[in-house]
């Protein structure tokens, strides 16, 4: 581990320094594997924050307060420390630039990691598809890559909306609820662009957005999903 | 911790131990109710003793992986892979 980054008060990066590491596709991940004095082993899966460009390997870890493995990822472990890790892994929930587009995402929580890694990717692969993201946040201070995703927006190559749904910033222009269907309906390609669409968050944010998509029309075999479930670990 | 139901491709590392390769695009078909798709689009449970993926339809237990004897083995239950290697 070579570098530690607050994203936000519950959320901080690890950066790893992996000489043998392979290469990845965004929106692969990595399964973490902590074993104690005693034996007793706990593993995780986390995405991959970085794109195959990034040239470091980036895990974005949000702290669990009963977690067995995130409190150790991003409190504990010191810089210079060692990992064990399992990957590149998973070849669904991945985008390429050969893949093209539009791109539709939706990001619950830290949902967004893996779409950070397709963001880059994106701009590596010298930009060119159209994408649009929605990401649902409690609050303002809960949005991780805040600067990042600002920075795209302000530049118009990426259309990215909001929803906070538990506390507002005055003024404040986005949404402000829990995602639904008439917020996808809004923020949505439509059906006709024929998108291809990658969803990820907790589950109950997961099936909304899948369920609406469908409903709108959209090919169900281009939509994509990761739920990570209410906690992760 | 409560156990919470995730989607197939979290279940990639365990699935890869187990059969030696990425299979979560691989298509499984569950045999209780015909429904197919890709593995990563299943119901995993990560946190059960072992791995469970199941199918999203009819909820039958597709594949549960485990620890055994040091290495990684799948026990396949209502579900038909493709045939060949896996």
């Amino acid at each position: 581990m070579v570098d530690l980054i607050d994203e936000s008060t519950h959320v901080r990066s690890v950066v790893l320094d992996l000489p043998d590491w392979p290469g990845h596709r965004a929106g692969q991940h990595v399964d973490v594997r902590l074993t104690a004095e005693d034996g007793y082993q706990a593993q995780r899966s986390y995405s991959l924050a970085s794109s195959p460009e990034d040239g470091q390997v980036v895990l974005t870890v949000e702290v669990l307060d009963d977690g067995e493995v995130s409190p150790y990822l991003a409190g504990e472990l010191q810089v210079g420390d060692q990992l064990e890790l399992r990957g590149p892994i998973g070849g669904y929930f991945v985008w390429t630039a050969d893949l093209g587009g539009p791109l539709q995402l939706f990001a619950g929580g830290s949902g967004v990691v893996p779409f950070r890694a397709m963001l880059r990717h994106r701009a590596a692969a010298n930009g060119g598809v159209p994408v649009r993201l929605l990401y649902s946040a409690r609050r303002l201070e809960d949005v991780i890559y805040r600067d990042e995703l600002g920075r795209l927006a302000a530049n118009g190559e990426t259309d990215i909306r909001f929803t906070l749904t538990r506390e507002w910033p005055d003024p404040w222009g986005g949404y402000r609820r829990r995602v639904d269907r008439e917020m996808v309906e809004q923020v949505a390609w439509s059906p006709e662009d024929r998108p291809l669409v990658y969803v990820c968050g907790p589950t109950g944010f997961v099936e909304t957005v899948a369920d609406a998509m469908v409903e709108l029309g959209h090919d169900q075999a281009a939509i994509r999903t990761e739920r990570f479930g209410p906690s992760g670990g | 911790m409560t156990t919470t139901a995730v989607d197939g491709n979290a279940a990639a590392g365990a699935l890869f131990e187990a059969y030696g390769r990425e299979m979560t695009l691989v298509v499984a078909t569950c045999t209780a109710c015909g429904q197919a798709g890709p593995l990563a689009e299943t119901v995993a449970y990560l946190q059960a003793p072992g791995v469970v993926l199941r199918c999203r339809r009819c909820d039958a237990v597709l594949i549960v992986v485990v620890a055994h004897q040091g290495g990684t083995v799948a026990h396949e239950s209502s579900v038909r892979l493709p045939g060949g290697d896996v």
